[in-house]
């Protein structure tokens, strides 16, 4: 059935004057967003440490993984245009059928930026695998996240898990800045064992996967936010960085 | 009894817009809800048609309670709370046949073609939705409800920008469901679509 709806959704094949103008207006956008990004990032990957610090990679993983939650449990995380709450959504076909290709992109999304933010710092300090590590953390958070818009009481416990995230990545910060701690910290993540940390995560993150997609069908129209209202949300808080800039 | 609702509650923060409302909706019966702008009318259509989770109270459908996620519930009731909204790239005829076709219907395409026939909307059926005028966009989102299976159908002030044309189809069309037996909930300022269609009234002032 879902694939039949799909199929009906795609527009009719437009002029090829027309699909080469998209193109063009496509390419132009990726090319611009590339950019922006390798300039971001690259300073990140020829940044070195003068001592290659497992614990500055854990501070700033857990500082992202404590931001990623509340802007998760912001935007839903799983939402959809109002034309397809409409449409699709409000009839009787499975939703998870309906969201399958949104949920993917958004666990896939989420990883693949988690892996490019702390890959490089990552990469000058501990190493990759570190990196590995919090994407798949990053991964179970989302789909967490995902399991949560259905369930008022999960939603609570990862709010609390976000700000535990928050006090950990503190507490590091803390000890990288005062020293306290820090050489103790230091060579015990250092020695700690990755892989298997690794593995044992991306266990989990695949059993957190399948739980959050079957809940995909539990979900009702009041928690599955409008994609516009979220983009509204987005421009109203970056409005005094707008004014500030 | 299509639906019943018993102290139902909706705050926002500490601002309580509903408070302890109670109505029931029989089959073939139309209920029309009144009450001045920021009375709650369209939070507690929103909360019956599954959009908002009410602070506290219940909500039936067809003597159950009411669980927006489960398909048969999406069967059973057919709303039109909002204005409209459009996949961009797809002309209208393609639209209704879209929801026809979710809900089931073996021919949604002529199935399609024959309700905006009817619905005086034929010529727009090859149309994009940006060249629909505010009217046509409402009476297209009206027969939708009208077009699905459905047992309760949820109206948020249909009369809204429809001319004296659109409104006779609209109290013809709700007399209709009534013949079927289908329950009609509808927030409305329009006291002529009141006194043609509605078998009572909630005050919510």
């Amino acid at each position: 059935m879902t694939a039949v709806l799909r199929q009906r959704l795609r527009p009719p094949v437009a002029p090829v004057r027309t699909r080469l103008a998209r193109f063009y207006e496509r390419l132009v956008l990726t090319a611009i967003l590339v950019t922006v990004a390798a300039g971001a990032l690259h300073p990140l990957w020829t940044f070195r440490m003068s001592g290659p610090s497992t614990l500055f990679v854990m501070a700033v993983g857990l500082a992202f993984l404590a931001a990623l939650v509340p802007v998760l449990r912001a935007a839903g995380p799983v939402a959809a245009s109002a034309a397809f709450r409409f449409w699709l959504l409000a009839t009787p076909v499975r939703r998870r059928d309906l969201l399958r290709r949104r949920y993917i992109a958004l666990v896939a999304g989420v990883s693949v930026a988690t892996f490019l933010l702390l890959a490089p710092i990552a990469h000058a300090a501990a190493g990759l695998l570190v990196a590995a590590v919090f994407t798949g953390a990053g991964a179970i958070l989302v789909t967490i996240a995902v399991r949560a818009q259905a369930s008022d009481i999960l939603d609570r416990g990862l709010h609390a898990a976000g700000q535990a995230l928050g006090g950990a990545a503190t507490l590091a910060f803390g000890s990288l800045a005062t020293g306290i701690g820090r050489a103790g910290l230091n060579s015990a993540l250092a020695g700690s064992a990755t892989f298997p940390v690794l593995a044992a995560i991306l266990g989990i993150a695949a059993v957190c996967a399948v739980v959050a997609y079957r809940a995909l069908d539990r979900l009702d129209m009041a928690v599955v936010h409008e994609e516009a209202a979220i983009a509204e949300i987005g421009e109203i808080a970056a409005g005094p960085l707008q004014a500030a800039g | 009894m299509v639906l019943s609702v018993r102290g139902l509650c909706r705050s926002y923060g500490s601002r309580p817009v509903l408070v302890d409302v109670g109505l029931r909706v029989g089959a073939g019966e139309a209920v029309a809800v009144t009450g001045p702008n920021g009375s709650g009318k369209t939070t507690l259509l929103r909360c019956i048609a599954g959009l908002e989770r009410p602070s506290a109270g219940s909500v039936e459908l067809c003597g159950a309670p009411l669980r927006e996620p489960d398909a048969l519930t999406r069967r059973r009731i057919a709303a039109a709370l909002d204005d409209l909204d459009f996949f961009p790239d797809i002309p209208v005829a393609e639209h209704l046949a879209l929801l026809l076709l979710a809900h089931g219907d073996p021919a949604p395409d002529e199935h399609a073609a024959a309700l905006l026939a009817g619905a005086g909307l034929g010529e727009i059926a090859g149309q994009l939705p940006v060249s629909l005028s505010s009217g046509q966009r409402r009476r297209l989102g009206l027969l939708t409800c009208f077009a699905r299976p459905r047992d309760l159908v949820v109206l948020d002030e249909p009369e809204q920008r429809l001319d004296r044309a659109g409104r006779d189809w609209l109290i013809r069309q709700l007399q209709q469901e009534k013949r079927l037996g289908h329950g009609v909930l509808m927030a409305t300022h329009d006291a002529e679509l009141t006194r043609r269609v509605a078998d009572r009234v909630v005050d919510l002032s």
